[in-house]
């Protein structure tokens, strides 16, 4: 039976002719191979890019540290970050050790494609992330602030988030809580200070008023009106001061906690005034003159007895770049109880454009951030000028004034690092010369794609055209 | 002889067989001329390996048997339904021709491997172990493939039920 169905197979395949034997079959299944090759070439070329990227930035990769790690420290310098660096969001690293601002494409982007504010968080790890928000540039230390602790950082406005009265992150998890203003406002408040015990903000609070330096696209110019102080825990806002005259804020030495919390040193209108954060009752005022500042959110001796100012010699207005650079700073000292000028330890004058002091360190050295005037910048008077501004610096250092007539440099970063803001609590316990570690390439934001894509378009271009030339001259003297 | 003179040759020698068993495959003379084409085309890919150990002719059917099944299912979004045929022819057990119409239409109704395994057993005489080999797949694979599909053919045509037996399988229980 079975030779039967053998017999009808082999019947009805004698009923097939021979395939005609195509000249090209050589020919064709060699091309299939080249092709396969180049495939083959090309994905281990990609698969070997990506672990050459990614593989040392996972290895690289330590876990997050604890808050309050007990050999965290400031870093030696300060690196520019990548222009995708992963922000805090995508990849929270815990506390940081303190924040950066300036004008490289990893600190500053360009709207719409990349965000124009970005501050850099250095983490108490080594790593960079970002806290990002478009429409308009960022200053570390005024407007995002770190809390005294390092574990988060209070901003008026973050891409991602639904604006509030004042944005507060956590850098351990990402999140960012949302705080409301008095009577509910939800806009806008600029955060000046940390209470020292993290638990209280002082900030700026913004009115919408007509104004010509409106910003061209929303209609809206945003003025502050007045200081207002946030408790983080309850919620609860209590107004402090109002701003007669804006013109005469200067946001780098606008407010001061004392170290137990309880007052708060404000200087508005060339007048310093200790308020009770209690009550917001203003204890005494002092009269302060056109050249002489409150020295910083840091201005607080560490006993609290003493309120730092600095004093300008040199160019106050109509100031050339040249003026600006060898302006010189003098550290004076108001009596927190009276008001009165006082004695305290001599501080070494700082040349710089400005100095804004963030705290003391080991309660006898003050650290200050001290400013360079950008290139070819001139002060005129009343001309809206920022001593802080991110259009007016050049470049930013950080630096310790000694009682035994030195200024030591701390950090020394690149020039497009135009302003810092350290975590108090490693500023006061001296916590600097950490290891610094250049920032990780990845994880990256999907922004990566741009500048993949501009810098592998020449060599796509090149090779695909020489490609298509070896494939063009092939066919025309194509082998059999 | 170089690689590429030595595919000719092989090509040359061999067309005419494959044919008929690309034929016996797919039931058409244009869909067994596709899939020789395709054989020796994906076959030149590789020749130097190919003939490094010898004779092609395995790594050949084995290509030949992958392809079919690949382009069967490239195929069958277009498959129509066969309908029973209306000129069924009636069982001539002694017109060999009449026979080989019947198979045909009969192994239509088959899947692509069940074809592929009553060629491999009964056109081409390989053993269920060679059958296995070429198919890649187990010898009861083979066993159960064949008994299915002779199953199906008496099934789908029980005029066939003199070729292919009736209540026993031929060959069942074992390899050759």
């Amino acid at each position: 039976m079975t030779a039967r169905l053998e017999r009808a197979l082999a019947e009805l395949a004698e009923q097939m002719p021979p395939a005609p034997a195509r000249d090209d079959l050589w020919r064709r299944g060699r091309r299939q191979r080249r092709r396969d090759r180049l495939a083959v070439a090309a994905g281990v070329a990609v698969a070997a890019v990506a672990v050459l990227f990614a593989v040392p930035g996972l290895l690289a990769r330590p876990a997050p540290m604890e808050v309050g790690g007990g050999t965290d420290a400031v870093p030696s310098t300060v690196y520019l970050p990548w222009m995708w660096q992963a922000t805090v969001r995508q990849d929270p690293r815990g506390p940081a050790s303190m924040l950066v601002s300036g004008d490289s494409i990893g600190l500053r982007g360009p709207d719409p494609v990349d965000h124009e504010g970005k501050i850099a968080v250095i983490g108490r790890d080594g790593s960079y992330r970002m806290l990002l928000s478009g429409g308009s540039e960022r200053v570390a230390g005024e407007g995002s602030i770190l809390s005294p602790d390092g574990r988060y950082v209070a901003q008026d406005h973050l891409s991602g988030e639904r604006d509030g009265y004042v944005l507060v992150t956590d850098l351990t998890n990402g999140k960012t809580k949302r705080y409301e203003g008095p009577a509910g406002a939800e806009c806008c408040a600029i955060p000046v200070a940390w209470r020292p015990d993290g638990g209280a903000l002082v900030l700026a609070e913004l009115y919408r008023v007509d104004s010509d330096r409106a910003d061209p696209v929303s209609g809206i110019y945003l003025q502050p009106g007045r200081l207002v102080q946030l408790d983080l825990k309850t919620g609860a806002t209590r107004p402090l001061l109002p701003f007669d005259n804006f013109s005469n804020v200067r946001t780098a030495s606008l407010a001061a906690y004392s170290p137990d919390g309880s007052r708060i040193a404000v200087a508005v209108d060339q007048r310093l005034r200790l308020l009770d954060a209690a009550t917001g009752g203003t204890l005494w005022t002092a009269e302060l003159g056109e050249r002489r500042y409150l020295a910083g959110p840091g201005a607080f001796t560490a006993d609290g007895r003493r309120i730092a100012t600095v004093s300008l010699d040199g160019c106050l207005n109509d100031c050339d770049t040249a003026r600006l650079a060898s302006r010189q700073w003098r550290v004076g000292y108001l009596d927190a109880g009276s008001g009165a000028d006082t004695t305290g330890p001599a501080m070494p004058p700082v040349t710089a454009m400005a100095v804004r002091a963030l705290g003391w360190r080991q309660g006898t050295d003050l650290v200050a951030v001290a400013y360079g005037p950008e290139e070819r910048v001139r002060k005129e008077a009343a001309s809206g000028w920022n001593d802080t501004g991110f259009w007016e610096v050049g470049d930013a250092s950080l630096v310790a004034l000694r009682p035994d007539d030195t200024v030591e440099t701390l950090i020394d970063p690149p020039d497009a690092v135009l302003s810092m803001d350290v975590a108090r609590d490693l500023l006061e316990a001296g916590r600097f010369g950490g290891e610094a570690k250049e920032p990780d390439i990845f994880p990256a934001r999907r922004i990566i794609i741009v500048p993949v894509a501009v810098y592998s378009s020449p060599v796509l271009i090149v090779v695909g055209g020489a490609l298509i030339g070896w494939w063009g001259w092939r066919r025309r003297h194509g082998r059999r | 002889m170089s690689p590429e003179e030595s595919f000719r040759a092989y090509v040359g020698g061999r067309i005419a067989a494959l044919s008929r068993v690309a034929y016996l495959l797919t039931g058409d003379r244009h869909s067994a001329e596709d899939l020789v084409q395709m054989t020796l085309v994906r076959v030149a890919r590789h020749w130097e390996r190919v003939i490094k150990n010898g004779d092609p002719d395995g790594y050949v059917h084995r290509t030949m048997y992958s392809q079919h099944v690949s382009l069967w299912r490239s195929r069958r979004r277009d498959a129509r339904p066969v309908a029973d045929s209306p000129d069924r022819a009636g069982p001539d057990s002694t017109a060999g021709v009449a026979d080989a119409l019947v198979v045909r239409q009969a192994l239509a109704r088959l899947t692509p491997k069940q074809r592929a395994v009553l060629v491999l057993r009964f056109f081409e005489d390989r053993t269920e172990v060679e059958a296995a080999a070429v198919l890649g797949c187990s010898v009861s694979t083979v066993k159960s493939t064949t008994r299915d599909a002779l199953a199906r053919l008496r099934a789908l045509a029980p005029e066939l039920a003199d070729l292919v037996g009736v209540g026993v399988l031929p060959n069942e229980g074992g390899g050759r």
